[in-house]
């Protein structure tokens, strides 16, 4: 093969080298320095820079090259002053090339440039993505004066395109990864304060409880009962309140957990460790916090009641809770194994119009089964 | 029993003087302090101090946890009990292996008596 072919498949080989490189590393400046050190192969130079345009327009970074002594690469900037090559070649777009700057008359060369033995410059526009100001100039240097052929000319051009696309794409890459960062760090600012809301809202029922706590020493024994029942309620809202936290989703709630608390809390009240808790669920009944809210209140209104007059003149028995779903909806049974009750009997009072409110409320429907010795069972239909 | 002497942290009043009170009834000595500086305080000024039950968030140059550091290093012996609105507190022991039980707000101050009732008995919670 003669010198002229070899050459340009040399010079075509290097093109398809970097262009390998240039979409596989997503290092910048291992791009860049990569970039001189072959651009130099391909030309026969062992001087070899990119220059980065600054933000101010004018100034250029020596951001990666090779063969240059120390202190030049990351460190020195050329100012693209009117008479200078690199400034010419950023506003024509064109290749700018000094075969000899010793005899150039046209432009000013920066001093670093001489002092590191370079003798003829090709400057090739770095261009910047839709717009985008351009990245920069490949400026490929000599210690000899030289002339860079159309072919070499042509295939700089080429190869400052594709380090156009590398710089293009990092950048690109770089942008998304802030933006991602700047999401992650807004999540994380969100999380703090869901959670600090959270805290505030739990020290708050504290507080609440704490001055119905006080409200109650001095009252006489009518008030204190009516004290115990708001603080009740409120502890069954604060059963539901513990647990939002621990959902993924902070609007939802595991209803079944929160009726394990609300249940295990009512029967220690009322009845220490004598009385039995036999819970089960055929999966998690996960409801949104309103619906909770709500229920819960249901729920508290059912277990008070039999904490209350099940086992009147007996020993605690057993409080049967279960969970199952029923078609598309979920049932709640809760039964006791007490006393039970003629059903017309009972003055339907406060209590039982508010929890079929609070059922309403929470789309549910509530269904009493009970007889004089065989217990009391209510059902809690949940759609 | 023993009454056994516990400084209570909290800068809620209500919280505070609520848990004061049922403490009181509950038969035990109390103390209280509004945040940790004054507890830390009281502790390095007396000797009487047999416990401590301790909000986390709390106003002053250190909160429940710089407390309970604080207490590492000064009174390693005293048991604490931290009540808080605060979940998922994460390695206790490396702050402080005298922290007994930690109790998510709202709590019930039974459950703070019965905790304390336990220190009493053996200094265990």
């Amino acid at each position: 093969m003669d010198p002229y072919h070899r050459q340009r498949l040399r010079q075509q080989t290097i093109l398809a080298k970097f262009g390998e490189l240039a979409l596989q590393s997503d290092d910048l400046d291992e791009i860049l320095t990569e970039a001189c050190r072959l651009v130099g192969r391909g030309l026969g130079t062992d001087l070899a820079k990119v220059v980065e345009l600054q933000s101010d327009g004018r100034t250029l970074l020596v951001r990666a090259g090779v063969g240059w002594k120390d202190g030049v690469v990351g460190i020195a900037t050329i100012d693209a002053a009117e008479d200078s090559s690199e400034a010419y070649a950023l506003r024509s777009g064109e290749p700018m090339i000094s075969p000899d700057v010793a005899k150039e008359t046209r432009f000013k060369y920066a001093d670093f440039l001489i002092d590191n033995g370079a003798r003829a410059v090709a400057n090739v526009i770095i261009i910047g993505g839709k717009d985008q100001p351009a990245f920069g100039l490949l400026q490929i240097d000599s210690r000899t004066p030289r002339d860079f052929s159309e072919e070499d000319v042509s295939f700089l051009r080429g190869y400052a395109n594709l380090l156009a696309a590398a710089t293009e794409r990092l950048r690109v890459l770089n942008d998304l990864r802030d933006r991602e960062a700047l999401l992650k760090r807004g999540l994380a600012h969100q999380q703090i304060v869901v959670l600090e809301l959270h805290h505030r809202v739990k020290n708050n029922l504290q507080t609440v409880s704490s001055l119905l706590q006080m409200g109650r020493r001095n009252a006489d024994a009518s008030t204190r009962s009516r004290l115990d029942e708001i603080s009740g309620r409120m502890n069954a809202l604060a059963a539901v309140q513990s647990r939002i936290y621990e959902s993924i989703h902070l609007n939802e709630v595991d209803f079944t957990t929160t009726l394990a608390d609300i249940a295990t809390s009512l029967m220690k009240i009322y009845h220490g460790d004598q009385a039995t808790l036999v819970m089960s669920a055929a999966g998690p009944l996960v409801l949104d916090v309103a619906r909770s809210m709500a229920l819960s209140l249901v729920c508290y209104e059912v277990i008070l009641n039999a904490m209350k007059y099940a086992w009147v003149d007996r020993a605690p028995g057993t409080l049967t809770i279960e969970i199952s779903e029923v078609g598309s909806a979920h049932e709640i049974v809760i039964a006791d194994d007490g006393v039970g009750f003629v059903e017309e009997e009972v003055e339907r009072g406060m209590g039982g119009r508010f929890s079929q409110a609070l059922a309403d409320q929470g789309s549910a429907q509530l269904a009493l089964f009970t007889s004089p010795g065989s217990g009391t069972r209510v059902v809690i239909r949940v759609f | 029993m023993q009454e056994l002497t516990v400084l209570v942290v909290e800068d809620e009043a209500s919280i505070r003087l609520s848990l004061v009170y049922d403490l009181q009834d509950a038969g035990f000595r109390v103390v209280e302090a509004r945040d940790a500086d004054e507890a830390m305080s009281m502790i390095a000024s007396r000797t009487d101090i047999e416990a401590v039950v301790t909000d986390i968030g709390m106003p002053g140059s250190v909160d429940g946890m710089g407390l309970a550091h604080w207490m590492r290093d000064h009174v390693p012996n005293i048991p604490i009990i931290i009540a808080t609105a605060f979940s998922g507190l994460a390695d206790l022991d490396a702050v402080n292996p005298a922290i007994v039980r930690v109790i998510i707000k709202p709590y019930s101050t039974d459950a703070i008596v019965e905790c304390l009732n336990l220190v009493r008995l053996d200094g265990k919670a």
